[in-house]
């Protein structure tokens, strides 16, 4: 098969494949149905202050797994939808950022910052619009990108990196992640190398499963989605609950909502494209580093604007240019933070663990260099699921484009749940989505237990993040190590013997070593334009 | 609680369990060692993985322990979370104790003679009750906890956020168990 084969099976396993609906000669194939509610659930989520994307993702993995069970078939489905999710809750997150200045999701923060003054002034439908309309710009260009480079990036390192490198390649990704994720890089290694010692738990190649205390429970390690949902989602639900208990419930009078002015002109949004065009470049790049996140892009889009900006209206207090630059950027983050995802099967966000943890648990997609393998013998199927889910994605993004602004519209005044029932109600429902899939009260002790662990860690200020790209490599890594050492004939020095492992590790160690100045500039970025705030 | 005390803690139990896994854990419970000889071929054997982590524990809460000392002290949030969080432990321990239990209890006292729950648990109510019980304590004790004060509105809303997760997996899938069903 060619190339062209491949994209065009993977078109017709996304729409073809696996028939749901059929009305008269039109066929609408569950993958199709499940980006779609995917992406309305997404936005649904996303416009619920107190919920985001990954605890939708997390919710919905279990029963997606039962409905779709562990064929296959069951890939661009289960994929489907948890992408889905991931794209809808990056646009609804910015419903209550204008509306009622409470941002649905952690990255429209800088989205309050003009969102809400121009609600206050009777345009909030104008700046969902403009947020609708920037997000789904920033959300495609990604979308292309992450189809141009994820094979490119794929075939590159499968070509030129052996097992020696692939290994060194996971040890510099890791050093970034733990070097730029929170507020201290020791904090960042130490939570990478508690990944490293919880995955080690019921693992190995001896007979002896280690680390388990004898106890037979342990003997297959810890249930992944069990560590995930506990440290990830219950930790912060933990954390929500101990900041409401502390800073009491607030205020019940929310602002009306009111949507006022809905219109935008093609003059307008012509005016918004140069801040769309370089926050999408902005949100692209830092999008495609493990680890970085939607809050720093939209951070430094909201910086590029500023800066670009000559109009009337300044810059935080209701400038539709602000939510353009803000919205674009935290968008365009989530199709390249997949980059990394698909072709190393490094995650760079909570979404793109969700992803991977769906395709290793149905099993026959095993994210990483090989699914980018253009195979002209045999066919690579991993490929054509791979082409399978871009062809998702881009139906999500023109569903997006077609409905995206009338649903969240839609949305506007309706999604008012009070946090002390939201918190303990989506509480119950984690802990029941991972007992139906782990199928045993551990399930639930051993999410509660991580949760316990992912609540410390956010007091403790430690970052999550590390720890849980930790758990995944740390299988893929040892098995690298290994396999290499043995290769090299056991020699221990068999990673230094390469110029390109050794120039990865050395820039691990620099990457380390210059970790407090890059923090410090980034949190510098992220507080600058908080403290603007009006 | 300072910034420096907070990260002097971390120093403190980061070091304590890095220790643990080093000295004890790793020793006692894995049967290779960091090299395993296995048929005369040298491989890594079993132990490096975790002992790399427990070195990368060490050294780290070493660092943050250092830094701890050096930082200018600044005052972090009000207020001492541990008595909540442990008023909130208390109330996931009595939940799960009545998902567990709730259900055979009810079968011991209104089903008929000699009937078991593990018999019953596909049958309507057997099936909702340790659900249904231990998912309301814990919605409608946490909203209470939150809203200091309880009520029978709060408890309306317990019962039925916990019916609808319990349809929304139970009705339309019939391989799913709900809690704790799947351990009897």
């Amino acid at each position: 098969m060619g190339v062209w084969d491949y994209v065009l099976a993977g078109i017709a396993e996304a729409f073809l494949a696996n028939p749901a609906l059929m009305l008269g000669p039109v066929v609408i194939s569950w993958a199709v149905l499940m980006v779609i509610s995917g992406f309305f659930a997404g936005v649904i989520i996303g416009a619920t202050p107190g919920l985001s994307g990954p605890f939708g993702m997390a919710m919905a993995l279990p029963i997606l797994i039962s409905a779709f069970g562990f064929t296959p078939d069951a890939l661009l489905p289960v994929m489907g939808f948890l992408v889905g999710i991931m794209k809808g809750a990056t646009v609804g997150g910015a419903v209550p950022a204008i509306l009622f200045n409470t941002p649905g999701t952690p990255d429209a923060f800088m989205t309050t910052l003009d969102g809400y003054p121009m609600a206050r002034k009777g345009q909030g439908g104008k700046a969902l619009r403009v947020a609708q309309f920037s997000s789904v710009s920033g959300d495609t260009f990604s979308d292309l990108v992450l189809f141009t480079c994820a094979p490119f990036l794929a075939i590159t390192i499968e070509k030129f990196l052996g097992l020696p490198e692939k290994a060194a390649l996971m040890v510099l990704s890791l050093s970034f992640v733990a070097a730029v994720v929170g507020k201290h890089p020791a904090k960042g290694i130490l939570a990478a190398s508690f990944g490293f010692v919880v995955a080690s738990i019921g693992t190995g190649t001896d007979s002896y499963p280690r680390l388990t205390l004898g106890m037979d429970q342990l003997a297959s390690g810890f249930p992944t989605i069990a560590v995930f949902v506990g440290v990830l989602i219950v930790g912060e639900i933990f954390s929500s609950l101990d900041l409401l208990w502390r800073n009491g419930l607030g205020s019940k009078d929310l602002p009306s909502g009111d949507l006022g002015d809905k219109t935008l002109s093609w003059k307008e949004r012509r005016v918004l494209m140069p801040f769309i065009g370089t926050s999408m470049v902005v949100g692209t790049v830092v999008g495609a580093l493990p680890g970085i996140g939607s809050t720093l892009a939209a951070a430094l889009g909201y910086t590029a604007g500023r800066k670009m900006h000559k109009g009337e209206v300044p810059f935080g207090e209701g400038a539709p240019e602000g939510i353009a630059a803000t919205e674009a950027a935290n968008s365009a983050v989530s199709g390249s933070n997949l980059i990394p995802a698909l072709s190393l099967g490094i995650p760079g966000n909570v979404a793109a663990v969700f992803i991977i943890l769906a395709a290793d648990t149905i099993g026959g997609f095993n994210p990483g260099p090989a699914v980018f393998k253009f195979s002209t013998e045999t066919v690579n199927t991993e490929l054509v699921i791979a082409f399978g889910l871009f062809t998702l994605m881009m139906t999500a993004n023109i569903v997006n484009w077609c409905t995206g602004a009338s649903f969240m519209r839609l949305l506007g005044g309706l999604i008012r749940i009070p946090a002390q029932i939201l918190l303990p109600s989506v509480l119950l429902l984690t802990l029941t989505s991972t007992y139906v899939q782990v199928g045993s009260m551990f399930g639930i002790y051993v999410t509660l237990g991580f949760g316990i662990i992912g609540y410390i860690m956010r007091i403790a200020a430690i970052p999550i993040l590390p720890m849980v790209i930790a758990f995944i490599l740390a299988e893929p890594l040892e098995n690298a190590v290994r396999n290499a050492f043995e290769a090299s004939g056991s020699d221990p020095w068999f990673i230094l013997q390469s110029p390109i492992g050794l120039t990865f590790l050395a820039l691990s160690a620099v990457m380390l070593a210059m970790s407090g100045r890059l923090q410090e500039r980034n949190k510098n970025i992220v507080s600058t334009n908080k403290d603007q705030a009006p | 609680m300072t910034k420096s005390r907070r990260d002097q803690w971390v120093a403190i139990v980061g070091i304590g369990l890095a220790l643990i896994l080093l000295v004890f854990w790793i020793r006692l419970d894995i049967e290779t060692g960091l090299i395993d000889v296995w048929r005369r071929t040298i491989r890594i054997g079993d132990a490096l993985l975790p002992t790399i982590g427990a070195l990368g524990m060490l050294f780290s809460a070493i660092w943050v322990g250092v830094s701890a000392f050096r930082q200018i002290d600044l005052d972090l949030s009000p207020g001492n979370s541990l008595p909540f969080f442990g008023i909130v432990l208390a109330i996931h321990a009595v939940s799960f104790v009545m998902m567990l239990w709730v259900g055979p209890v009810m079968v011991s006292l209104f089903a008929a003679e000699g009937a078991t729950y593990r018999q019953l648990l596909d049958t309507i109510p057997w099936k909702y009750a340790g659900f249904i019980a231990g998912g309301t304590c814990l919605i409608f004790a946490l909203k209470s906890l939150l809203e200091r004060k309880m009520t029978l509105h709060s408890l309306g809303i317990a019962i039925a956020a916990t019916v609808v997760i319990a349809f929304l997996y139970d009705v339309p899938f019939d391989t799913m168990q709900l809690p704790p069903n799947g351990d009897f």
